[in-house]
């Protein structure tokens, strides 16, 4: 450290430029969440800071320098315009569950990121294949992409295989629903338990019935 | 036939025990965390936290002492001081034998090796931050320099963008401790460093080394933080055949880390090529590449966790976008049941490519990150 403080810095190759992140740019983050009854779509997306001012005014509808709830909104509505899920080929119907929006000035640091959360119900509990599709078309002359599907929570759905188109604004899913193990297993027992009672049962009763009848044959009476 | 009944339930909730159990469960250290010796590494680092204590005075020690509570042990950023402020002792506020002190607790915690990276980073953001002064560019984006007017009226001076050697802080979150959890929290601009301590057991995860200028000169001497990495993967990937490679080899760019800071608690679906698809030569070359993150952290600790690396080998997996050519950019992933590690170079300006000289890496444990497997809930 002593060496390195008292040393003659001097920088190899290093531009002439700040010290963050995707500056002009705009980061459009997507991870999906399958789970046997719905998929799941978390985005976070990131304007840097070169290109903070346009994403704001596409926020700022009215020019007042403030985001209300309305304008927070009416993007996050544009934004479902401009992504696509599908599932086993179909279009599923995206719906808004939360949203969370940075202030202005994060926004212009290039730090704010703009978190938006939809989810559409899908049956990939339904043993067999599945295939879910997801497109982002967000702001493309802006956009730098990653698109990403979590583990799934559920073990009965395994993701086989993922495709993407080389920017990753496509993300194509396979998976596959397993048959619920631990289902048939509480099936199996329940069937079994209820063999025994059926078969044990009238056993036990005659066997008490004939003890209760020797109790009398004693001279006891029951009260 | 009397015991049949119970027999039966007895045997039926045993299946259903046993299926509910996930078939393939990770290697993990499971050893509980035992208390720790005094000549081990958590009883150095003890005895080196209480003598940077005993070099504060009560406001220092107010600042530096910390709960070790959920939420601050996730406060940690790659973003500069400003833009995303820090708990703790400020390094530019210590004197030079605070400085030590700090130094001698980092050098307990971490390994040498490890200890010589974290000071080449910071050092790398010393250079940047000469570098930015010298082309009198201000700091990022443009914005307003250093210690200039909030931009959006965030209170104490935030909002204005600040690194450099001096804008790292070092907290301690909870007592330190032979027995009793706790941790050191040690970052800046380009560095995340998160060391939790229970017993004898030490966690580096989640943790974030990364470098901007990647390669810098002192003394004449080129310094890269982050060479060995970049070097020990390109010769791993270029020792793939071409079958492996296409399998390694994603077909799509990855612009950014996928699991970095505020991505706590989420595992993606791996890809590339599985460990055990790669012959014993190239295995020992991803766990040397492995070991570049694990190694930040002390020898004791980190040969542990390298054994439980080893141990989920076969479930590894290794990821590449990107060219092979050493010296070009491109991004890799290692991701195992107990392991992720990426390596992003970071976009240019002007959608011109990754940058060769700035560097991100996020280093996780998906079931031990802040050290979850052994800290009581």
């Amino acid at each position: 450290m002593t060496r390195l403080a008292a040393g003659l810095l001097c920088v190899c190759a290093l531009r002439a430029t700040a010290a963050a992140h995707v500056l002009d740019e705009y980061l459009q983050v997507a991870q999906i969440a399958l789970s046997p009854d719905g998929v799941g779509v978390e985005l976070r997306l990131v304007p840097g800071v070169q290109v903070a001012d346009r994403i704001f005014a596409q926020l700022d509808l009215d020019h007042d320098g403030q985001l209300a709830p309305a304008e927070q909104q009416a993007y996050a509505q544009r934004v479902l315009q401009d992504v696509a899920l599908d599932v086993d080929g179909r279009r599923a119907t995206l719906a808004l569950t939360a949203a969370g929006f940075p202030s202005r000035g994060e926004l212009a640091d290039g730090v704010g990121a703009i978190r938006l959360t939809f989810s559409a119900p899908a049956a990939l509990g339904t043993p067999g294949d599945h295939r879910v599709e997801f497109r982002n078309r967000h702001l493309p002359e802006l956009g730098v992409y990653l698109a990403n599907v979590l583990v799934p929570d559920s073990d009965h759905i395994v993701v086989t295989r993922q495709q993407r188109d080389p920017w990753q604004r496509e993300l194509r899913v396979e998976c596959s629903a397993r048959r619920d193990a631990r289902g048939w297993v509480w099936w199996a027992g329940a069937w079994s338990f209820g063999v025994c009672l059926v078969v044990l049962l009238p056993w036990r009763s005659r066997r008490f019935t004939d003890a209760a009848a020797r109790w009398r044959a004693r001279g006891h009476r029951p009260s | 036939m009397t015991r049949a009944i119970p027999i039966t339930a007895v045997h039926v909730f045993a299946l259903a025990a046993a299926c509910s159990r996930p078939t393939a469960p990770p290697q993990q250290t499971a050893t509980p965390a035992g208390p720790a010796s005094e000549a081990g590494a958590t009883g150095r680092t003890v005895a080196a936290a209480e003598a940077l204590l005993a070099t504060l005075d009560a406001g220092g020690r107010g600042k530096l002492e910390l709960a070790f509570d959920a939420e601050q042990r996730a406060k940690w950023s790659n973003f500069p001081v400003g833009i995303y402020p820090r708990s703790g002792v400020r390094w530019g506020d210590l004197s030079a034998t605070q400085r030590d002190a700090a130094l001698n607790l980092l050098a307990a915690a971490l390994s040498k090796p490890g200890l010589e990276k974290v000071q080449q980073i910071m050092e790398g953001d010393e250079v940047l931050k000469r570098a930015e002064a010298g082309h009198d560019r201000g700091p990022i984006g443009g914005g307003p320099p250093g210690g200039g007017a909030p931009r959006d009226g965030r209170p104490g001076g935030m909002g204005s963008p600040k690194f450099g050697r001096d804008e790292y802080y070092l907290a301690l979150l909870g007592t330190p401790s032979v027995t009793q959890p706790w941790m050191i929290q040690f970052g800046g601009h380009h560095l995340a460093i998160n060391v939790t301590i229970v017993g004898a057991r030490s966690v580096l995860t989640p943790s974030l080394p990364a470098a901007q200028p990647a390669v810098y000169e002192v003394d004449g001497q080129a310094v890269r933080p982050l060479g060995r990495e970049n070097d020990r993967s390109f010769a791993l990937i270029n020792a793939l055949d071409a079958a492996q490679q296409s399998k390694a080899i994603l077909p799509y760019q990855v612009s950014d880390l996928v699991l970095g800071p505020g991505e706590d608690g989420k595992t993606i679906q791996p890809e590339g090529i599985k460990a055990s698809e790669l012959n014993a030569a190239q295995q020992r070359m991803l766990l040397d590449l492995a070991h570049e993150w694990v190694g930040i952290l002390n020898d004791e600790a980190a040969a542990a966790k390298m054994a439980e690396i080893a141990a989920n080998l076969p479930q590894t997996w290794f990821a590449w976008s990107g060219p092979t050519t050493n010296g070009s950019s491109a991004y890799f992933r290692i991701q195992g049941p107990t392991l992720v590690i990426e390596y992003s170079p970071q976009r240019a300006r002007g959608g011109s490519g990754l940058d060769l000289g700035h560097i991100h890496t996020v280093y996780r444990d998906p079931t031990n990150d802040y050290g979850a497997r052994l800290v009581p809930r």
